[in-house]
């Protein structure tokens, strides 16, 4: 069923008014388990924040590494107060997802812990019906190529915007359904947005 | 991280996000007490909506605002 490049793909934006937490990512592939049997992905390019800790590239931003003094805002800036346990949690996704990226991980093991990351700037989602013993993820590679290779990619545009292509109607469907669309286009890979 | 050198000032140290199809300049901005204030982006990422360079101001030491916002005259 998956459609290679040069064929037609649907792509879904949508404003995050949440500001891209690992919750909105979390419910958004549950969702789309509904029509699609993921059972693999690959992670990529992510830049987020874990309960004091950034992953990223670029190496201006904050990076604590001072687990003893960690302190959570919720989003009205205001100190909340938060357990050992949730911390522990946090740091967990943050060595995972550090960890993870551009390997093949079981879907389940990613929804385990996607959820406990604090927010995403960026980060690439590609999902996968069976394992992707193929997979090339070249650097320099443009992203039709690399969206070509999954089923459907999920990704986390600058703290705000969440982009999805799919060859899926099933999904697009369901999207509009549970979400307010920001656009929709469709067309082959190469003719889709692609923010950096 | 904010810059040691900087200690007790008000700072924004530099840094580069690599894209496929290219780079651009990321700055982080701390205050005076070494908080994490906001990110600068020197981009438009290729979104119409967004300015070149445009400004993530800080929620907290562990997110930004969702949004392009203008580049502060006084971080």
């Amino acid at each position: 069923m998956r459609k290679k490049i040069g064929q037609n793909w649907i792509l879904i934006s949508i404003e995050d008014l949440e500001g891209l937490p690992g919750t909105t990512f979390l419910n958004l592939i549950q969702l789309l388990l509904r029509v699609v049997n993921f059972k693999f992905a690959i992670i990529d390019d992510i830049e987020a924040f874990a309960c004091g800790q950034y992953l990223g590239h670029a190496t201006s931003l904050p990076n604590s590494t001072d687990l003893g003094n960690i302190k959570n805002y919720n989003n009205d800036n205001e100190l909340v107060q938060s357990d050992n346990f949730e911390q522990e949690k946090a740091i967990k996704a943050y060595s995972f997802l550090r960890n993870a990226q551009n390997k093949s991980i079981d879907l389940d093991e990613l929804l385990s812990y996607i959820g406990d990351i604090r927010q995403f700037n960026w980060g690439d989602f590609f999902l996968f019906e069976s394992y992707p013993s193929s997979w090339i993820n070249d650097k320099n590679e443009y992203y039709p190529y690399i969206i070509s290779q999954a089923d459907t990619t999920i990704r986390a545009i600058d703290s705000q915007y969440i982009y999805i292509y799919t060859p899926y109607q099933g999904v697009v469907d369901l999207i509009n359904a549970n979400y307010l669309i920001e656009s929709i286009k469709q067309g082959s890979l190469e003719s889709l947005d692609y923010p950096e | 991280m904010p810059d040691p050198a900087a200690e007790g000032s008000a700072h924004t140290t530099l840094g580069t996000r690599e894209g496929r199809r290219g780079a651009y300049t990321q700055g982080a901005t701390f205050d005076d007490e070494g908080n994490f204030t906001g990110r600068t982006d020197v981009t438009d990422h290729g979104r119409n909506d967004h300015f070149k360079p445009h400004w993530h101001p800080a929620n907290s030491p562990n997110s930004v605002k969702r949004g392009p916002h203008p580049i502060p005259e006084v971080y």
